[in-house]
């Protein structure tokens, strides 16, 4: 093992785990990396020991202060909750009376099936029908074959469909 | 009267020997003294991760303060009571990456250390030193910093790290790795 890849397997190696035989074998010979390796010791010491000099905050003012958060949170919570259950409680109850105090309607006028007037007009040599119907205007004239004339019923006739 | 783990004979009394599984299993059960136990045992982890990683007093009592109150009410997702602490730290990670996202655009403030000793005296040395070291750690790119404070900080091993961050184990070593080198030319006079 040369200096520079015991200087970077001393580099990769982490604080509190053990050199692994050949690079304790190259830093017993290489005063250098011996040297390198006692830098890096002393740079995970000062980083560690920083840790211990980190803040120490009072607890009790941060405790009450989570404490009063984590309450307040939950009465707004509530509170929201309640509000929504209200809301949603005064929707239905107004709805409800809408349904409830409604006017009886008049029963929906039935569709009036179209009926059809149909005269049969014979004055001159070609009879022709005359269609009325009702609700629209208009008239049709159909022209009727001489031949069917005598077994053209009125029944038949009402069964025209509506497009006349 | 007090029983042999700490906790009184008062159901929602908690003392500091109790158990740590039993005080999260009272605090999810909603026991405000429970409550109060577990962010007493874990505020100073708290603020001092984000203090160290935001670099900002107030800004680290706020994420600290926020990541608890936030820890306390999703208590329920916590799967393994025994790991509420490495939990809590990933809370406070999240929202100090969250602040951190927030506040980009603005320069970084100057780190701070609120427990230095006073600048003159003796204890001066150690006061340089720390803001050296402070400083050196603020200038890291935040995944090696978060990486460094807690593996040097709080003294989590590199899976439990790992964890905290939610990353693997060995992204958290490539990390050191990297933040070890740099530290090291930036730190060559106090070493």
């Amino acid at each position: 093992m040369d200096c520079h890849e015991a200087r970077r397997e001393l580099e990769r190696a982490l604080p509190g785990t053990d050199r692994p035989t050949a690079i304790a074998d190259h830093l017993r010979r290489c005063d250098a990396c011996r040297v390198y390796a006692d830098r890096l010791a002393r740079l995970d010491a000062v980083l560690s020991e920083e840790g211990r000099l980190a803040g120490k905050p009072d607890a009790a003012p941060f405790v009450a202060a989570v404490g009063r958060a984590v309450v307040g949170r939950r009465v707004r919570r509530r509170a929201a909750g309640w509000s929504l259950a209200a809301a949603a409680t005064a929707l239905l109850a107004v709805g409800l009376a809408h349904v409830l105090n409604r006017p009886p309607e008049p029963p929906a006028p039935r569709p009036e099936r179209p009926r059809v007037i149909v005269t049969l007009i014979e004055a001159s040599s070609r009879p022709t029908l005359r269609a009325e119907m009702s609700g629209a205007s208009g008239f049709v004239a159909v022209e009727v074959c001489p031949a069917r004339r005598r077994t053209l019923e009125m029944a038949e006739l009402a069964e025209l469909p509506p497009a006349l | 009267m007090e029983v042999a783990v700490g906790r009184r004979a008062r159901d929602d009394a908690w003392g500091p020997a109790a158990p740590e599984r039993e005080v999260v299993a009272a605090a999810r059960r909603g026991s405000r003294s429970a409550q109060d136990e577990l962010i007493r045992r874990h505020h100073r982890s708290c603020v001092g991760l984000a203090l160290h990683l935001l670099s900002d007093e107030d800004a680290a009592l706020d994420a600290a303060q926020d990541a608890c109150v936030r820890a306390l009410e999703k208590l329920r997702s916590l799967k393994d009571d025994g790991r509420f602490r490495p939990w809590l730290m990933r809370i406070v990670v999240n929202r100090c990456r969250s602040i951190r996202r927030r506040a980009r655009a603005r320069p970084p403030e100057e780190p701070l250390s609120p427990s230095l000793p006073a600048a003159d005296g003796p204890a001066s040395d150690q006061a340089e030193r720390s803001r050296a070291v402070a400083e050196a750690v603020a200038g890291l790119p935040p995944a090696q910093r978060e990486a460094v404070v807690l593996f040097y900080y709080h003294g989590l091993k590199a899976h439990e790290a790992a964890d905290v961050l939610g990353c693997s184990t060995a992204a958290v070593k490539t990390r050191l790795f990297e933040a070890r080198r740099r530290l090291a030319d930036d730190l060559e006079a106090w070493l």
